[in-house]
């Protein structure tokens, strides 16, 4: 056997946007064991370096076509360049809020930045296959840096629970992904999505319904990654537990990633029961957005309530896969790149106003914000307005796109149900607005995180908010063109 | 479909067996206590005492000891193809070995080797 055949040069450069994090990992790993304690900061300057050249050399990729690595085990498409940038963004607004955050925390070591490293690689990865195997080691590897992440404040009792929590659910979760897999397996012969597809088109009516039970098995995992309604249980307690720059890039990153990995097991894999998916993400789909935004009218907590508005919002994108068609699939993508924004920018507000614990963060606190910090008060306001869907912010132009690819389907009734629900989330996010301006004692005392960083964060969060929701065309095209299947 | 039906009476023989094991067994064996029987197993050892607190410095070294035992594992099959994967299969090695040293050094200066 002559396995040169199967290898080459090409193989690592496809990866090379994961090969440079992983270096990068490597590096902040061992200069940390050498770093006084006093020049911690230095190993967010070099995660940060690498997210940097790292996003440099995807851009540099995109548009060079489809490649297909490691015997076909990992595909590098416009597809997966393009999360692999919202992944990258992501890391880089989390490291940069988390700076000073670690230092007021006295969590400030190094594995906290390789650990964000590492978890990347793995989103990555879990966007750019079609190989269920890679998807079950990549959606691991994921999983347990975010176990850790969450887990980090180790002197507050409910980061730890969360991280407990989190922990268990999602191996329980794991536990059915790998179930699938081994069904799916078992039924075809391949763990390759394409093969798997070949097999489900001329199967026997009965391997038919069991290859939807291994299908709705595999299901479970990927609706506990994006927090889909029956399984989005951990996703308020995990937000609220975890260090907030951490819940602002977990709920933007690994949601990314498993997206883009869904689509690809949907729509490639899964297309001769494409009728079947279709019935099952609409009830999904629906019920996640109305369970999400009904429950966080209740929310007092700034954090747990963006937990609950991210469970909304995966129901939002599924909206998009469910449409099934490419304008869906590419709206997914751009309402993706424009959530990481909004959703970045108001876990960074969220921060602004905590105290040391990570505590403090309830609505009632930003009380009369906007009249100090003004900024910071019109920031939030543009985040929040995003969220609920106003124009003209990125929030309405990804939902515009969602529901027009659901009507394009003849959807009618689910782009009916999304846009109530928008006008419910309107409610709860518009609250937020009138405690900041109209609620306030303008001589109030505020408790803040003065961290320059961070402004930054919230300032780069806001621009980017209204400039993608004033001139989306250019990432709306690269974004619907991305999609190569 | 006759094969299918063998299936079945395979099935259904197993379970007889596997319940009439279970069930001879209840009331054929001996019951009899037996000191060493109820003790705790520790590798044929007699114990000191039942309530013996493992050291946490264990846990580390069990998870060192991971590391190393899979660097092994991996190595195997590398070993058995050593020939086909020439010069490629020796730089992945290599890197993977490197990868692992990483791990063992952090190891090192985090004090996971010091029993103090």
């Amino acid at each position: 056997m002559n396995f040169l055949a199967y290898y080459s040069i090409n193989d690592l450069i496809a990866i090379a946007p994961q090969l440079i994090l992983t270096i990068f990992g490597f590096i902040v790993t061992l200069v940390d064991l050498w770093l006084p304690k006093t020049e911690k900061s230095a190993n967010a300057f070099i995660a940060l370096m690498g997210f940097i050249l790292a996003g440099i050399v995807s851009v540099m990729m995109f548009d060079s076509g489809t490649t297909s690595a490691f015997v076909g085990m990992i595909v590098t498409d416009n597809a997966s360049l393009f999360i692999d940038l919202v992944i990258i963004i992501a890391g880089i607004l989390a490291i940069a809020m988390s700076v000073n955050f670690v230092d007021r925390e006295d969590i400030n070591i190094g594995e906290y930045y390789s650990i964000i490293l590492f978890s990347s690689v793995a989103m990555m990865f879990f966007a750019s296959t079609y190989n269920l195997i890679v998807m079950f080691i990549s959606v691991e590897t994921l999983s347990i840096g975010m176990y850790i992440l969450t887990g980090f404040l180790k002197n507050k009792s409910e980061s730890i629970e969360a991280a407990m929590k989190y922990f268990i659910l999602g191996s329980f979760a794991s536990g059915f992904l790998v179930l699938g897999i081994g069904i799916m397996y078992g039924l075809f012969g391949s763990v390759d999505l394409n093969v798997i597809s070949a097999s489900l088109t001329k199967a026997a009516a009965i391997y038919k319904a069991l290859g939807i039970l291994a299908f709705m098995l595999i299901f479970i995992a990927f609706g506990f990654k994006i927090a889909a309604f029956p399984f989005h249980a951990w996703t308020p307690d995990v937000y609220a537990g975890a260090p907030t720059p951490m819940s602002a890039f977990m709920s933007v990153a690994p949601k990314a990633a498993a997206i883009l990995a869904l689509m690809r097991l949907l729509v490639v894999g899964m297309h001769p029961i494409q009728i079947e998916w279709t019935q099952m993400l609409w009830i999904i789909a629906a019920v996640t957005m109305t369970f999400g935004n009904t429950v966080a009218l209740w929310q007092k907590d700034l954090k747990r309530l963006l937990g609950y508005s991210s469970i909304s919002h995966a129901g939002y994108m599924l909206v998009g896969i469910t449409a099934a068609n490419s304008l869906g699939y590419g709206a997914v993508l751009f309402y993706l790149f424009g959530y990481l924004f909004m959703n970045l920018g108001a876990f960074s507000v969220a921060e602004f106003i905590s105290k040391k614990g990570d505590t403090n963060t309830e609505i009632a606190n930003l009380k009369g914000i906007a009249y100090k910090y003004p900024l910071i008060g019109a920031a939030m306001l543009i985040f929040m307005f995003s969220l609920a869907g106003v124009p003209p912010t990125v929030g309405f132009i990804g939902k515009y796109y969602l529901f027009s690819a659901a009507v394009q389907s003849h959807l009618y009734w689910l782009a009916i149900i999304g846009v109530i629900n928008s006008a419910i989330s309107a409610y709860f996010y518009l609250n937020v607005v009138v405690t900041m301006y109209m609620k306030g004692d303008t001589e109030g005392e505020f408790s803040i995180l003065n961290s320059g960083l961070l402004k930054t964060t919230i300032l780069i969060g806001a621009v980017g908010t209204i400039i993608f929701g004033i001139f989306p065309s250019y990432i709306l095209s690269i974004a619907l063109h991305s999609i190569a299947f | 479909m006759a094969n299918w039906f063998i299936a079945f009476i395979a099935l259904v023989l197993l379970f007889v067996i596997f319940a009439g094991m279970v069930i001879a067994a209840k009331y054929l064996a001996p019951r009899e206590y037996d000191k060493e029987k109820y003790d705790l197993y520790e590798c044929g050892v007699p114990m000191v005492s039942e309530f013996r607190y493992f050291n946490i410095r264990f846990y580390i070294i069990a998870i060192m000891f991971t590391l190393f035992d899979i660097e092994a594992i991996f190595m195997y099959p590398w070993a058995v193809y050593f020939e086909e994967l020439g010069i490629l299969g020796v730089i992945e090695m290599g890197l993977f070995i490197i990868m692992v040293f990483v791990g063992w050094i952090y190891a090192y200066k985090k004090g996971a080797l010091v029993w103090e």
